[in-house]
């Protein structure tokens, strides 16, 4: 594994806090689920050492200095002393919110870059795979022939 | 519940699909162990849509042909549904690629045997006849694609890779929505034809066909070479091209394992890396052109969503399969439909947190709609002092006011379809529009590139053809002006962009090309 591609501790606790800030399994008070899924249970470390340990050194530099203006962009965002990971969820949102909307190109690319890595990983999860209709990625394939979802009204006069 | 996110296995028929060619038919760059050294009439830099089709014609013509391919080989079998190992495995840098300009816009493109049409959706457009009329009346190609010469060549592309139109089976909500809707508005659209056989509607072209019905060059053209007496050497990366004397003689590249290899030409090399990586190889041989790297034109692509109150099923029907050139003459834009497996479209839903997991949630009830660009915009490729390439490109103010007007007819469709609420995804406009009312918010919004999602996969120019030498880099048989021997086949010499979708094109050219190199030379 090159230098580049080898994160630190606070890199991967500040990534793990990223990517369960910006893609939550519930609502912050617990009454809504939107996926059966609780990040404790998901290898976040070992997919962003994989990911990482995979990345040419342009784009993974880019990552990784994204990575740490995030975690460190509480004080300039919310005036709080504090990095990302070690605020509450409430907090971790407003901040990542406030990036998101940023009118400054660059901030909110940041912001964009991580989700996109983030999503890579939630996105590919059986669990969100079965709300899109999607079989789990171990069912894939090999002549599988897939459900067709066919609109309610007739097509057959429009081509 | 998930503890694992990638048990994927990777290149697990690679043997198997060798063993059916005869020795030496495969040289795997990856399990070289020593420098490598060869010699063949032709050497064919790139084996996507451009380099695989010229291989295998010159190999029918009789010649000895090697075809040299940075990317490794995989097919079927090897494919894996997960967009993160896809990437990894198939797209050069993972997809992070970039174009630099006002904005960063990813750049994506192939890097194996096959390149981009292992990944792309297979849509077949032949070139319009008024851009053959611009090309033949700016840049003198007449003798080359005037008078229909290229209509043999894609009757038998489109024989041999069996272009098939969307069927209804597979054509799933969001294509038929996609109809209904621009046809409610009174906008022209027709299902996509493809190279498929047998295509199941899985949406996912876009991570390699694990059905085998995608017609990628990995799994027609590449394998028939093979056949036909060629050679590939697949996972070696071209470095330069040997020139000496005026003529092109050699190859010289380094293979994944690190070990050098020379390829001698006896004939000729044709360039066939692509848009990008030609004529970065043609600069690390020591080519000079004022025309080289310049003129880099692309189609820049933007999508929105529409999020419905029932299920779409996105992911279950054809990648792509219905599409509009309503707009191409008028406005110079195409109309798309996308399906985007969960791992991308979630980048694309807006917000972060509890906003977007709600969101997500419903992320089967999405339709992805898109605009590709016909821009008038050129940027250039040019190589960082590393000698990697380094693409910049910037669409021009008008481009930014084409994408504004189709961003807006898009929302309009979707709404039309019946959408609850489209995200069109441009900064400075309500990230979630709910009703039609709104549309105008789009059609007065930014022009400011750094507003859209901009996504770069149709690349031309950079190593335009031109009949005068003063105006481009190659010239009517496809041979860089003042070097003989050595050819460009993909759409670097294409002088302008077309506003519907490459691979047809660049494979009737590059089998044009090989008809008309061969007849530079007698056997
Ligand atoms: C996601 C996606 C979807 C698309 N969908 C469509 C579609 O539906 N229809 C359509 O018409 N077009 C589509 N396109 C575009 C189309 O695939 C490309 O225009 C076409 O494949 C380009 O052909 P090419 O031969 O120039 O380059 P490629 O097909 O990209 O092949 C170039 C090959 O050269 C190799 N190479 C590069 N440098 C070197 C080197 N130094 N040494 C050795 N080998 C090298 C690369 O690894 C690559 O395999 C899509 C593209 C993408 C990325
Ligand atoms: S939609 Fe699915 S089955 Fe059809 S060509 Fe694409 S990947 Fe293959």
């Amino acid at each position: 594994m090159s230098v580049i591609g080898t994160l630190t501790d606070f890199e991967r606790r500040a990534g793990r806090a990223l990517f369960v800030t910006t893609f939550p399994t519930h609502t912050a008070d617990g009454k809504i689920e939107f996926f059966p899924l609780s990040w404790e249970n998901l290898p976040v470390e070992r997919y962003l050492d994989d990911t990482f340990a995979a990345l040419p050194a342009r784009p993974a530099l880019g990552l990784r200095a994204a990575l740490w203006m995030i975690a460190l962009s509480p004080l300039f965002v919310i005036g709080r002393f504090a990095t990302l990971p070690s605020l509450d969820r409430e907090d971790r949102e407003k901040v990542l919110v406030k990036l998101a909307a940023s009118n400054v190109y660059v901030v909110r690319q940041l912001v964009l870059a991580w989700k996109a890595v983030g999503g890579l990983f939630f996105g590919g999860l059986p669990e969100v795979r079965a709300v899109a209709q999607l079989p789990p990625p171990a069912d894939f394939g090999r002549g599988k022939k897939l459900p067709i979802v066919v609109a309610s009204k007739g097509a057959a006069d429009v081509h | 519940m998930s503890t694992d996110y990638a048990p994927e296995k990777t290149q697990t028929n690679l043997k198997k699909r060798v063993s059916r060619f005869r020795e030496g038919a495969f040289v795997d760059g990856a399990k070289l162990a020593a420098p490598f050294d060869d010699e063949v009439d032709f050497v064919v830099v790139g084996s996507g849509a451009a380099g695989a089709v010229a291989a295998y014609r010159l190999a029918t013509h009789g010649w000895k042909v090697a075809m040299i391919e940075e990317g490794p080989w995989y097919d079927t079998e090897d494919f894996v549904p997960r967009v993160g190992p896809s990437f990894t495995n198939l797209l050069r840098d993972q997809g992070l690629q970039v174009a630099e300009g006002r904005s960063f816009i990813p750049l994506i493109q192939g890097r194996a045997v096959g390149g981009s049409t292992v990944v792309n959706s297979a849509i077949v457009w032949r070139l319009p006849e008024d851009v053959i009329d611009d090309w033949s009346a700016r840049f003198g190609l007449a003798p080359v694609v005037g008078n229909h010469a290229l209509d043999p060549h894609y009757e038998a592309l489109e024989r041999e890779l069996s272009v098939t139109p969307t069927e209804r089976e597979i054509e799933g909500t969001i294509n038929t929505l996609f109809h209904e809707a621009a046809h409610a508005l009174g906008i022209a659209t027709r299902p996509m034809d493809r190279y498929t056989k047998g295509c199941q509607g899985s949406a996912n072209c876009m991570q390699g066909c694990p059905h085998g019905a995608k017609q990628g060059m990995q799994r027609s053209y590449v394998p028939w070479t093979l056949e036909a007496g060629g050679r590939l050497i697949a996972s070696v990366a071209v470095d330069r091209v040997e020139i000496r004397g005026g003529r092109a003689v050699a190859i010289h590249g380094t293979s994944a394992s690190g070990a050098p290899v020379i390829v001698r030409a006896r004939r000729g090399v044709l360039l066939a890396a692509s848009t990008i990586q030609s004529p970065a190889i043609l600069r690390r041989s020591g080519l000079r052109n004022v025309h080289l790297g310049k003129h880099f034109q692309a189609h820049p692509g933007h999508g929105v969503a529409g999020n419905f109150d029932r299920p779409i099923g996105m992911n279950n029907a054809a990648t792509q399969g219905a599409e509009s050139i309503h707009f191409r003459k008028t406005h110079r834009f195409k109309l798309e439909t996308l399906s985007m497996p969960p791992e991308l479209v979630s980048a694309r839903v807006p917000g972060v947190g509890a906003a977007l997991g709600g969101r997500l949630a419903a992320v089967g009830n999405l339709a992805v709609w898109v605009v590709q660009v016909r821009t008038h915009a050129e940027g250039e490729v040019g190589t960082t002092l590393f000698g990697r390439e380094r693409t910049t490109f910037t669409p021009t103010q008008k481009d930014m006011e084409t994408t504004r007007f189709a961003t807006a007819t898009i929302a309009k469709m979707l709404f039309e379809a019946g959408a609850k609420e489209v995200w069109p995804g441009v900064h400075g406009v309500p990230s979630v529009l709910t009703s039609p009312d709104q549309v105008k918010l789009l059609e007065e919004g930014p022009t400011d590139p750094r507003s859209y999602g901009f996504i770069l996969s149709h690349l031309f120019g950079a190593a335009r053809m031109a009949a005068d030498a003063r105006a481009g880099v190659v010239d009517l048989n496809f041979q860089v002006h003042g070097v003989d021997g050595l050819h460009v086949v993909d759409s670097s010499v294409f002088p302008t962009n077309l506003g519907v979708n490459p691979q047809h094109g660049i494979m009737a050219l590059s089998r044009l090309a090989a008809d008309r190199i061969t007849g530079l030379h007698r056997h």
